[in-house]
């Protein structure tokens, strides 16, 4: 019973929704991840933390970079994009079952 | 043995078309500028490979008495490739650089069949990533561990899955941080199937799996152990993934840099950052996004075949890479040719336009088309400037340098080469040391000299203790020379002398300045 629902919604799915519609709906929602992302950049994530005890002579302590900070920057792009790509395309897919 | 899985006449299509990608990698090579017979020796890149050669021929052991961030498969090929070819650059380049970049690109040929990409998809792509430098083995491998896993638990083929098995054991010995990211997908997935599909694989299946990790691990320690160097490789490993990280990072650098403060000022400007070099990084990582979802997408949609596995787990798998170069951002360019390959994928059910009548459809069809040539064509334009095609013949290069030929390099490279061989055949004898100051680890080979210290990049050596260690082993081991690039690359744009101040700091107490080689400067111990 269970998958024939599902067979019908991915039929019913690709029937009605044509690839420009889909197109639209992954541009959009990479629009609203681009400014989630600034948002989060802006507000949450430091502009810098304390660099670790080292000897090290690098660029990231020759600069007194932060790497932390770089990892906190790609985790939140990726996450603000991948959450934003899918809750678009999963909103349109349930709004097109209704 | 994947092979077994394909049509003859698809195997004769692989077979012949590995025959051409080799040939030529051989005589024209990438957008590089370098063919395993024309193009200037990269003294860093190229080097480091030929002065742990060099070390090996003259009885040192890897991880023991040179220190090496890269698994004993990279490294030895290139030993055997001596061995078989001579000790000339030739051979190092051969199994440095040629053998690595034919595999990666055989790995990506065997993607693209089983994928059962649209022809004209797949000839695109390979021409632009055999044009394109990115593809080695290096990363290939651990989607050719995916691609062989996921063949061996849907077929349930014992000996497939044996030989995946033995492929992630493989790419542990290539690297480890790529043997633990293909444990991390494959071992993911293996999980997956075992606990939610209605027919989970046999347990033989998952033996046999482990079977083949084993095996090559046992080969392998057996093998490392009897040459003396197993415990070593282990120390160095887990030192490389502890310590030799984050900020300790040697070459570590931050994101590239993103600002905006200009883009108000004109139209063109806001283009040409926005496809600019350093921009390409976040390119890169936004397009491994979008395919892992639209591979989500299809999940959802119902389409669980092969190959929407292998393409999920691969793009997983790439993402998982990428996180590991954020602190390197400039290697980038490694992803690229997976993001060709698997938008081929996507593209290839797209193409036959055929199957829509709708106008809309077929216009983003096409528009997806130019997005991922755009991105090829826009990623090999960086490499406009350099000599290419570099094929033999094509202009008067020298290939008669010693430890050189039968590699072809420019007059200008082959005087600087043969005025240091010269000079350290007069001034040292077999067995003496030098030590050479600069990221540039091929003069060691290129002279046949020993390196008293473990560090051929002597950038590498990035803690107060590892420099001192550089110190200690010029001062034990009496090192009469020290050669100095005074036009030397900075790496990360951090000189040599910021970089190593008590190593400088040594050389400038204990030497004195002797000769000029052009732009070398040799110095003597006083």
């Amino acid at each position: 019973m269970k998958k024939n629902t599902k067979k019908r919604y991915s039929k019913k799915n690709k029937a009605q929704a044509s690839l420009f519609k889909q197109t639209l709906v992954i541009v959009f929602s990479l629009v609203i991840g681009t400014v989630l992302f600034f948002l989060v950049n802006k507000f949450f994530i430091p502009y810098s933390l304390p660099i670790p005890q080292t000897t090290a002579i690098n660029w990231l302590t020759v600069h007194r970079h932060s790497l932390l900070v770089d990892y906190l920057r790609v985790a939140a792009f990726v996450f603000c994009f991948v959450l934003s790509m899918l809750g678009g395309w999963f909103l349109f897919v349930w709004k097109k079952r209704q | 043995m994947v092979f077994v899985c394909m049509e003859k006449k698809t195997i004769i299509i692989i077979l012949f078309e590995l025959f051409f990608v080799f040939l030529w990698l051989f005589f024209v090579g990438q957008m590089s500028g370098t063919s395993a017979l024309r193009g200037d020796i990269n003294f860093l890149d190229e080097g480091q490979f030929a002065a742990w050669v060099n070390q090996i021929f003259h009885g040192e052991k890897m991880y023991r008495d040179f220190f090496t961030a890269y698994g004993p498969l990279q490294i030895y090929p290139v030993y055997l490739s001596a061995l078989l070819f001579g000790k000339n650059m030739f051979s190092i380049r051969l199994g440095a650089g040629v053998l690595q970049i034919f595999l990666g690109i055989g790995i990506s040929i065997l993607v693209l069949k089983t994928l059962k990409v649209h022809p004209v998809l797949e000839a695109v792509t390979l021409f632009l990533i055999l044009l394109i430098p990115g593809v080695f083995l290096r990363q290939w491998i651990g989607i050719f561990c995916i691609l062989l896993t996921v063949e061996a638990f849907t077929k349930r083929s014992k000996s497939l899955a044996l030989l995946s098995g033995s492929v992630l054991a493989l790419s542990f010995l290539e690297s480890v941080d790529i043997g633990a990211l293909s444990l991390f997908t494959v071992g993911g997935y293996i999980g997956y199937i075992s606990a939610f599909r209605k027919n989970p694989p046999h347990g033989s299946l998952i033996k046999f799996f482990i079977l083949g990790v084993v095996l090559i691990a046992a080969i392998f320690a057996f093998f490392a152990q009897k040459d003396g160097w197993l415990i070593f490789y282990f120390k160095e490993t887990i030192k490389t993934i502890t310590s030799d990280s984050g900020i300790n990072l040697a070459n570590g650098m931050g994101l590239p840099a993103v600002s905006f403060e200009r883009l108000y000022l004109s139209p063109i400007f806001f283009i040409r950052f926005i496809f600019s070099k350093a921009m390409l990084f976040y390119w890169a990582l936004l397009y491994l996004l979008i395919l892992l979802c639209i591979s989500i997408f299809r999940f959802f949609l119902g389409l669980k075949g092969k190959e929407n596995i292998i393409s999920f787990l691969a793009i997983f798998y790439s993402i998982l890479w990428f996180g590991t170069i954020i602190g390197r951002s400039g290697h980038y360019p490694i992803v690229i040719p997976i993001i060709l390959v698997f938008s081929s994928y996507y593209l290839s059910q797209l193409f036959p336009f055929k199957k829509t009548n709708k106008t809309s459809d077929k216009i983003m069809g096409l528009l997806f088309l130019g997005v991922v040539l755009g991105y090829g064509l826009r990623y090999m334009a960086i490499y406009r400037f350099t000599d290419f095609p570099n094929i033999p013949g094509r202009k008067k290069v020298d290939i008669s340098v010693s430890r050189v030929s039968p590699l072809g390099i420019s007059k200008k490279q082959a005087d600087e080469i043969k005025s240091l061989q010269e000079f350290f055949a007069k001034e040292t004898k077999q067995g003496d040391t030098i030590f050479v100051l600069n990221n540039e680890p091929a003069i060691y080979f290129l002279v046949d000299r020993e390196d008293p210290t473990a560090y051929g990049l002597p950038f590498l050596a990035y803690s107060k203790s590892m420099r001192e260690d550089i110190v200690s082993a010029l001062s034990k081991r009496k090192t009469q020379f020290v050669v100095e690039d005074s036009q030397a690359w900075a790496v990360d744009g951090i000189s040599d002398s910021q970089r190593l101040p008590e190593v400088v700091s040594y050389v400038n107490k204990s030497y004195r300045e002797y000769k000029m080689l052009g732009h070398y400067v040799v110095y003597k111990r006083i």
